[in-house]
């Protein structure tokens, strides 16, 4: 009991050690402008806890009336080249997972060493080939390399190892169906917590792009929302703060909506849509299949 | 049949998924593979890239363009640096010919970028009727670039504040920090007797986000690491003075509040041409504030920091012919009598202009507009500007065009950033956290990096 | 039908037809990753951007009398070593602890996972506010400055990555099969001895793993690296992506690219010395 209580007591204080940076930013994104300016410039030590104002987000977005627009652009890119991502990730991973051959293991073994290659090295070719198809600058090439990664098709690969039996590969190869079916029906519905975790990796992945709109968008008005700060931080100390705590918002957000989505029960039958991962669907299958023999 | 079996059976014998699947297939292959580059119109046009808006604005030098090319159109594309580069590295930047920052021309010359000026213009040595910059500009008597626009830092003595304390303003063409330690000795003053100081020398610096940098003179400095690649002499020729020099009695704090502001006899600036406060033009218009050089390093040639803009022909231009007119426009006899009211940080030519262009009601300002999601200004002939004689005298013109040919550059890439570092360094040290040779070290390392040792 | 299938045997459960459907992510990657980087390699070669000989090794060889790409090296394993390690070791404890009967461990998890998925820009505006030169922590407690600014990335990286190195290991060590610890532990082993004899040896798959995706990590930091102390740092934080980003600017993309192989092909070759060693302790056991 008394073991319990001090690891309880240790882990809360390591919660609380690794949430003091997030309170700071908050308490100094509701300071008023006037302070978080000199807090910013060191002129004020940073401040512990203050009365809420909101002064410094109106502030902020009176001077960017923009915001808004590109804050829902800058989400509507990341959902979707995640989304784009998972689907690409999902059938990438099931099949270096389940299916053999030495194309596949080179194939995983390029993947894998394509991420430790630092970004600099295939971002400005890349934008050189894009420009030979024909597209110009945009705000949407940048979503690519998130869209396209490799990471996801790696992890997917791990998972489905461990979350996918062959047993139900079999099944349905015996009932003649076909790959579509399999993965609507078996490997995506095994997979969807890990999906949802990769979802939110590249959604963040997207969000946090600091290289490709460096190097790749001179237009300012086509850059992300949080690599915009990095330019604020000189120009305007005094709003410096509302606009990071802004960037941050939609992470938590999506942490608690995949958290939400990922454990909770499954959809109705009835609606023949695909589960999540306590599907009935599947496991009702092996059952009936099983009942037959 | 029970629902589990039901659900089964309809699953697996639905086809309508992989109908879908196969569709979805067949339109992402499209979409990917079949979009077609866009071909541009064949026109009369170049293109220049630019890095800040102002330097989309080269009325005389466009209007000498169109005179050899009546149909012609001027492109300005404004690029931020990494995105520039990116363009340039990738050979995808569509460009003639580039304005940029001196220490980005350099790296574009020494990486093969440029086209020397003898084979675009057919210019084989650096024109004499261009502000002496030639020691920046070519390499190996050959010229890649010539100048656009030039800033520099200089002084301004305050007349009212001088006959006030009894000093006559005397022009000179060069002091040196030594003089400047002198004459900071003894400041600050209080010339009303009141017990209160309310003259000071000069104004200190001021560097946000360093709260031991408020408050001091880093000009002395910032001359040396602008033309030097070693902090080695400095320590040991210059570090003494310099100690006396950057947090002194008589640098006033801005950032005070006072009930009543205590004047300054120098003010630092390094906004445009100097022009203005020459002397005798600035004397004869009454103005109380006269040009002054900034004080140069003891033992050292004159120079003056400052930023240089200038333009060059890419090696890889579709329209090299074009780009060597646009070259030839900028020294010709119709560009260099002219000049623009706004833009004196322009006249680059040994000659004083004539003329200056004036856009009374603001219509040919640099308008950039989003095209294929980047900024784009065209400039089309056919502009009517108003012209007005240029009003400096010959003398005032002389003496600014030979301070500003005195201009040394940084070349660091990514100033901001290298400043900083500089900021953080001194910082450390004026709170003594780091020795003088921790400081030689540490200034050693910054300047080889930024230099390209 | 079902016969069929024994027939083809594997080949019928998963025929190569279906290999199609890796198109989509190989097309996307190749246009994105592996064509480009093949150009890369190739431009490294090349020493100048216009009539330059097609091949010449002379950026190699003057990367490595360059001592600033030496420093850069140096740099890079100094802080990502102990870095990497320092994560690795607070990640598997705190797995370890949640392992045990915590109260709102899964909160306490969501929360150690958050600041990974943080943006940079953000993080980095709080980490000046704390760690910055004029900041009231920096004022008060100040060893050699240097070794400060050492301190603070790596408070940075390790704050950023315990979560999900945490996250990898409670995952594995779910997956051990609890009736060999109940085993070892009824025969009167020690928590000790059942972690470090036992669960610990288990654990060699996700290690390396762990060590793979804090590597990849580590490659992805120089945001953090760069947001913090810009395009100079001081002398100790000078990383090989600082190197390759200076010569950005210099738009000598050939030094750039020679640096960036040269520090890509030693990350590579320490993952295969790793994946090398896991794979013959697995043939041991």
């Amino acid at each position: 009991m008394k073991n319990k209580l001090l690891l309880s007591v240790i882990v809360a204080l390591l919660a609380i050690i690794i949430c003091i940076p997030i309170w700071i930013l908050i308490v100094q994104a509701v300071c008023p402008p006037e302070d978080a300016r000199n807090i910013s410039l060191f002129l004020q030590p940073v401040r512990l806890i203050t009365t809420p104002d909101l002064q410094q987000f109106r502030t902020m977005i009176a001077r960017h009336p923009d915001t808004w627009k590109y804050l829902s652009r800058d989400i509507l890119y990341c959902a979707v080249s995640a989304l784009v991502q998972c689907f690409i990730a999902n059938l990438g991973g099931f099949l270096l997972a389940k299916y053999h051959g030495l194309f596949l293991k080179w194939l995983t073994t390029l993947y894998a060493c394509s991420l430790l290659i630092p970004l600099q090295l295939y971002l400005i070719p890349a934008h050189q080939t894009i420009r030979e198809i024909g597209w110009n600058e945009s705000s949407v090439l940048m979503y690519f390399t998130v869209a396209f990664s490799p990471f996801g098709a790696l992890m997917m690969r791990q998972v489905y190892r461990q979350v996918l039996p062959d047993e139900w590969i079999e099944l349905f190869r015996m009932e003649d169906g076909r790959f579509g079916q399999l993965c609507r029906i078996v490997v995506f519905p095994a997979g969807f917590p890990a999906s949802c975790v990769l979802y939110l990796i590249s959604f963040a992945e997207g969000w946090n792009m600091i290289e490709q709109p460096l190097y790749l968008i001179s237009d300012t008005r086509l850059h992300p929302i949080a690599f915009r700060l990095y330019n604020l931080y000189i120009s305007e100390p005094d709003v410096i703060c509302s606009a990071a705590m802004l960037a941050l918002i939609p992470i938590p957000l999506l942490i608690l909506i995949i958290l939400w989505l990922a454990f909770r029960p499954a959809f109705s039958i009835e609606k023949h849509r695909f589960r999540g991962p306590y599907s009935c669907e599947a496991s009702a299958a092996w059952e009936w299949i099983q009942s037959r023999d | 049949m029970d629902g589990a079996e039901r659900t089964v059976r309809i699953l697996l014998k639905e086809k309508h998924f992989d109908r879908f699947c196969s569709f979805a297939r067949l339109i992402f292959v499209m979409v990917f593979f079949v979009t077609l580059p866009v071909i541009a119109q064949a026109e009369e046009r170049i293109r220049i890239i630019v890095t800040r808006e102002q330097d989309a604005q080269n009325w005389p030098v466009e209007e000498a363009f169109f005179t050899i090319h009546p149909e012609a159109e001027i492109e300005y594309m404004l690029y931020s640096e990494e995105p520039l580069n990116a363009r340039l590295i990738s050979h995808t930047s569509d460009a003639d010919l580039v304005i940029l920052p001196y220490n980005v021309m350099i790296a574009l010359e020494e990486k093969g970028y440029l086209e020397y000026l003898d084979v675009a213009a057919d210019i084989h040595s650096y024109p004499e009727q261009l502000l002496d910059l030639s020691r920046l500009l070519t390499r190996d008597g050959r010229v890649f670039a010539l100048p656009v626009s030039l800033y520099q830092e200089y002084w301004l003595w305050d007349q009212e504040v001088g006959d006030a304390l009894g000093m006559e303003y005397q022009e000179v063409t060069s002091w040196s920090w030594k003089d400047y330690n002198t004459l900071a000795s003894s400041f600050p003053c209080d010339t009303d007797q009141d017990g209160i100081s309310d003259t000071y020398l000069i104004y200190g610096q001021t560097v946000a986000a360093f709260p031991t940098l408020q408050n001091v003179n880093l000009g002395m400095l910032f001359q040396y690491i602008s033309s030097h690649r070693e902090f080695q002499t400095f320590l040991q020729e210059h570090l003494q003075l310099f100690t006396q020099i950057v947090t002194d009695d008589a640098l006033l704090d801005m950032n005070v509040t006072r009930q009543v502001t205590p004047k300054v006899l120098l003010h630092r600036t390094s906004l445009d041409n100097p022009i203005t406060f020459m002397a005798p033009d600035a004397l004869k218009n009454n103005n109380y504030l006269l040009f002054l050089p900034p004080p140069s390093l003891p033992g050292e040639e004159e120079m003056a920091t400052g930023y240089l803009w200038a333009c060059g022909v890419l090696h890889d231009s579709a329209s090299k012919e074009l780009a060597g007119d646009f070259i030839r426009a900028m020294v010709s006899e119709t560009a260099l009598q002219f000049t623009s009211k706004t833009r004196y940080d322009q006249i680059i030519s040994v000659r004083k202009p004539s003329l200056e262009y004036t856009d009374s009601l603001s219509q040919y300002g640099p308008e950039f507009v989003s095209v294929e999601g980047f900024p784009v200004y065209t400039v089309r002939p056919g502009r009517k500007f108003l012209t007005s004689a240029f009003p400096y005298s010959e003398e005032a013109f002389r003496k600014s065009q030979s301070f500003r040919s005195r201009l040394i550059v940084n070349t660091a890439p990514y100033g901001r950033d290298f400043y900083d570092a500089v900021y953080v360094i001194l910082q450390e040290w004026l709170d003594k956290q780091i020795s003088d040779d921790t400081l030689c070290e540490e200034m050693n390392y910054l300047l080889n990096l930024a230099g390209g040792a | 039908m079902r016969n069929r299938v024994e027939m083809k045997g594997r080949k019928g459960i998963y025929p190569a037809g279906d290999l199609c459907w890796l198109l989509p992510g190989l097309l996307g990657w190749a246009v994105f990753m592996a064509f480009p980087f093949g150009k890369t390699v190739m431009l490294s070669f090349r020493t100048q951007a216009n009539n330059a000989p097609m091949f010449s090794a002379e950026n190699y060889l003057r990367l490595f009398q360059d001592s600033y790409y030496l420093l850069s090296v140096k740099n890079t394993l100094l802080f990502f070593i102990p870095a990497i390690s320092v994560t690795w070791v607070i990640g598997l404890a705190a797995a370890r602890v949640l392992l045990w009967p915590v109260k709102r461990k899964n909160t306490f998890l969501v929360i150690l996972l958050v600041p990974f998925f943080l943006p940079a820009s953000s993080v980095t505006v709080i980490w000046k506010l704390i760690f910055g030169n004029g900041s009231v922590l920096m004022n008060s407690i100040r060893p050699n400055d240097q070794r400060w600014k050492y301190a603070s990335l790596l408070l940075l990286y390790l704050w950023k990555n315990i979560g999900i190195t945490a996250t990898v290991y409670l995952v594995s060590m779910h997956a051990i099969d609890g009736r060999i610890l109940d085993a070892a532990r009824s025969d009167g082993a020690s928590e000790y001895k059942v972690f470090f004899l036992i669960q610990f040896p288990l654990l060699r798959k996700a290690t390396i793993y762990t060590a793979f995706f804090l590597m990849i990590c580590g490659v992805r930091f120089f945001r953090e690296a760069y947001l913090m102390f810009g395009a100079y740092p001081a002398s100790n934080l000078f990383f090989v992506q600082h190197y390759m980003n200076l010569y950005f600017a210099r738009l000598d993309y050939s030094r750039l690219s020679a640096a960036g192989i040269v520090f890509s092909a030693g990350i590579l070759a320490i993952t295969a010395i790793l994946s090398d060693l896991n794979r013959r302790k697995e043939g041991d056991i």
